[in-house]
């Protein structure tokens, strides 16, 4: 419902129930208590994202008396309402669009709301894997996309949108190289990876981050499945530190991981290098100070997600043997 | 036009039925709430047979009226009436009461009362929302408050002298104003009270008069639909009333107090109206964000609840103050609506209370793995009560932000700021529901419980969660279900407004 809806109330419904799903699922081994706080973390930060977006919609009604997507996007050209207010000209479609952009920040856990997505990975591994790396967190970057043609009039929101996803990409990195949960490693670098998503879009070339968002939906679900894997197989042992030398016990799980994390460092030939490189590049070649300012945080998080990629595989497969034996399960 | 007395008999069926309780052989409680049970579905088919028949959708005016002389001496009619503003909560009504009985199965002290206590409710609302006389419409109002003081005082919870006592001088205190209102429109240029509806709408006062009657008659309602600062009667007696009777009183009585601003506020005295109108909106808004900001705080469950219905309350009051067709009609909808989800999340409140008998919240803990049901029905409707989309609440709530962004009586500033303030009420809504569903069912159990071993939902419970949520869900995926109902009567109120 809300990738096929063609009016924003549709997209509405389905953003919100995705939210749902996301709570539910989260606390899905209800009866631990850490699951139950992060679910409850996740719902209203999700709400403070619809915060932005409910007004959002409600501003392109009051605008084009109209929910309907392709009736919104033939009529946003008019002139339309703007004020003045502390010696800035407001537009009104700026303030919508950055209404819109709040709830995509609130949704794909941008900073400013990413708060929710460490802490979701109480969840399943699976869960994890298909709402958290590859549909629901993309939510807000397709929703962005989706209106793209409203976003083509403010070029102030544009700006915003890509400072905002600039910043992220480059904090979460950060945050993800001191990581010692390994899903957790994961989910910082999810956040990241959606901050150069939004980036993308902001930028305007908003058919790159779509296809970025493709890309790292199969890397991501690929390293949350293998990360499952490894945890399983550890009795539910999470933290880093204390797994090690696993690649000749489980060397397909190893390969998998390593082709994951090759892919989204942006190895040659692999997915991550095509989607990667070319919103790198589109950066560099966008000169303005909003698109330098990403080009140069983007390659830093490149560097940090190289590093915290390899760390990940270092901790987890190659170093000695840090845990117990018994911990270890066939 | 069949002049059978449908809405007389509709009306007056169920406490004469009530009456022939005290008839019932003493065989046993079964037989009485059979009887009511009977009584009350039987009432139920009857409203919907002759609303389905009789009813017209797109007409405006009045409908199924009767008209029949009852004190002659000051001129007091017996006036019954429907129309598309009243037909929502009759069924409302019906439908709640029925479940309510129903919901009353382990009320073993005292039944044969409290059975006729709800019948007498029954009549009450039903004569209240269809009277089409002023002095009709007053006392079927204060014939609501005595069955509600005998059902708390007899069957609460511990503090229920206070709160029964607090419930009725307060409700009774508003009710001096709505009397004065009634009397003063009805004696107003005239020696003799005429309290007809019709003749009093068309009545056009004085604008001072209008804002003076509008005062008494706003006081009178902001304490039954409650408007803050004149709702701390409601956490007390929702506090701790039995859970049939907080689903008669959050279902019904509260919209009552809706019912009657829009009825009597707006149809009568358009004038006043208009200039209330921004204030309504405003202190709506104030009581959404209060309320929803006290209810977390609580560490009573049914308290919790009862804070979430003023809060949601509120959507109606901005409704009514918006003074646009869809605002009205998305407060409209929320009258069905929260009547459906309150009452069905203080019905589940109430039979997680019978079995575990704790009310304190921090007390409670881990009931998910015993009664995984009552649970699953709890976290549905907490959902929908968070107006989470496809049901109907997203969708009263959504009309209602579309009616004020629409509304073209504001100016633009003071409806953003309506609407940002409305925004932060969606985020807080979810924050009490579910730390109250996470304090009730998620984590271990506690072992101190005065019962651990307890059954799950009853095949009777389960019925009465799923037949609120089937409305719910149905209303929420298609809302013309009541919008048909209301539509045209809401516009021809509102067509009143653009002087």
């Amino acid at each position: 419902m809300l990738v096929t809806g063609d009016n924003s109330l549709q997209l509405f419904l389905g953003w919100e129930g995705v939210g749902l799903a996301s709570y539910l699922l989260i606390h899905f081994w209800f009866t631990r208590l850490q699951a139950d706080k992060a679910a409850i973390k996740a719902m209203p930060v999700n709400r403070v994202g619809d915060f932005g977006l409910a007004p959002g919609i409600s501003g392109c009604f009051t605008l084009f008396q109209t929910v309907d997507f392709s009736t919104i996007f033939a009529c946003a050209s008019a002139p339309r309402n703007s004020w003045i207010s502390c010696n800035m000209r407001l537009n009104a479609i700026t303030l919508i669009c950055i209404l819109l952009l709040i709830g995509a920040v609130g949704k794909s856990a941008q900073i400013g709301s990413h708060t929710w997505s460490p802490d979701a990975m109480e969840g399943p591994t699976p869960v994890s894997a298909s709402i958290h790396a590859a549909t629901m967190v993309t939510a807000g970057v397709f929703m962005i996309a989706r209106c793209s043609p409203l976003f083509e009039y403010p070029p102030t929101a544009l700006i915003v949108i890509t400072f905002a996803g600039a910043t992220t990409s480059f904090l979460a990195a950060t945050t993800g190289i001191l990581q010692n949960d390994l899903k957790r490693v994961i989910a910082y670098s999810t956040c990241s990876q959606l901050g150069y998503m939004i980036f993308a879009c902001g930028i305007s070339n908003y058919s790159v981050s779509v296809f970025h968002l493709m890309n790292h939906a199969f890397f991501k679900a690929l390293l949350f499945l293998s990360a499952g894997s490894v945890i399983h197989a550890m009795s539910d042992e999470q933290d880093m530190r204390k797994m090690g030398g696993l690649a000749s016990s489980f060397p397909f799980t190893y390969a998998m991981m390593l082709m994951g994390s090759l892919s989204l460092i942006g190895f040659p030939f692999l997915t991550g290098f095509y989607s990667k490189d070319v919103i790198l590049e589109l950066a560099y070649t966008k000169y303005t100070i909003s698109g330098n300012f990403a080009f140069w945080l983007g390659s830093v998080s490149v560097l940090f997600t190289s590093y915290y990629s390899f760390r990940l595989l270092f901790l987890t497969f190659i170093v000695p043997t840090n845990s117990f034996g018994r911990d270890i399960l066939r | 036009m069949n002049y059978f007395p449908w809405l007389t008999i509709v009306a007056v069926l169920p406490i004469f039925g009530g009456s022939l309780i005290f008839f019932l052989p003493h065989k046993g409680n079964k037989v009485i709430r059979l009887y009511t049970l009977f009584i009350c579905i039987i009432e139920l088919l009857l409203t919907t047979y002759a609303f389905y028949y009789y009813f017209q959708l797109d007409d405006p005016l009045m409908q199924l009226t009767e008209d029949y002389k009852w004190i002659d001496f000051f001129d007091f009619y017996w006036r019954l009436g429907i129309d598309g503003l009243s037909i929502g909560p009759i069924l409302l009504t019906g439908f709640i009461t029925t479940l309510a009985t129903l919901a009353a199965w382990p009320v073993t002290r005292d039944s044969r009362l409290f059975h006729f206590l709800m019948l007498a409710m029954y009549s009450g609302q039903i004569g209240l929302f269809s009277s089409r006389d002023l002095l009709l419409f007053f006392i079927m109002w204060e014939l609501e408050l005595i069955p509600v003081y005998l059902l708390i005082s007899v069957w609460g919870g511990k503090k229920r002298l206070y709160s029964a006592t607090k419930f009725i001088l307060y409700t009774a205190g508003s009710s001096v104003f709505l009397l004065l209102g009634v009397l003063g429109i009805g004696l107003y240029a005239s020696n003799e009270p005429t309290l007809n509806f019709e003749t009093s709408a068309n009545q056009s006062y004085p604008v001072a008069l209008e804002i003076i009657f509008y005062i008494g008659f706003l006081i009178a309602f902001a304490v039954k639909s409650p408007i803050i600062p004149f709702h701390t009667w409601l956490p007390d007696t929702h506090g701790e009333a039995h859970y049939s009777t907080c689903m008669l009183l959050a279902g019904i009585l509260l919209k009552m107090g809706a019912y009657g601003l829009v009825r009597i506020n707006m149809e009568f005295l358009p004038r006043a109206h208009s200039i209330f109108a921004p204030w309504l909106m405003i202190v709506g808004t104030i009581q959404i964000i209060y309320a929803a900001s006290a209810s977390p705080g609580q560490r009573n469950l049914k308290k919790r609840i009862a804070y979430s219905s003023v809060s949601h309350m509120g959507f109606i009051i901005i409704g009514i103050g918006s003074l646009s067709d869809m605002g009205l009609n998305g407060a409209f909808l929320q009258i069905i609506s929260h009547g459906f989800i309150g009452a069905a999340l203080f019905f589940l409140a109430g039979t997680s209370y019978d079995r575990i008998r704790l009310v304190y919240l921090d007390e409670m803990g881990g009931m998910a793995v015993p009664v995984p049901k009552i649970f699953t029905t709890f976290s549905i409707l907490s959902m929908a009560s968070l107006a989470l989309p496809g049901m109907s609440g997203f969708v009263a709530e959504l009309i209602v932000f579309f009616g004020i962004i629409t509304s073209q009586n504001f100016f633009l500033i003071q409806k953003i700021l309506i609407t940002f303030v409305m925004a932060i009420g969606t985020i807080l809504t979810p924050i009490y529901s579910l730390s109250m569903l996470r304090q009730m069912f998620y984590g271990y159990k506690f072992f101190n419980a005065p019962n651990s071993y307890f059954f799950d939902s009853g095949p009777r419970e389960l019925f009465i969660s799923i037949s609120i949520f089937l409305p719910v869900i149905g209303i929420g995926l298609y809302p013309d279900f009541v919008f048909s109902l209301s539509v045209d009567k809401v516009e021809t109120l509102i067509s009143n407004f653009f002087l």
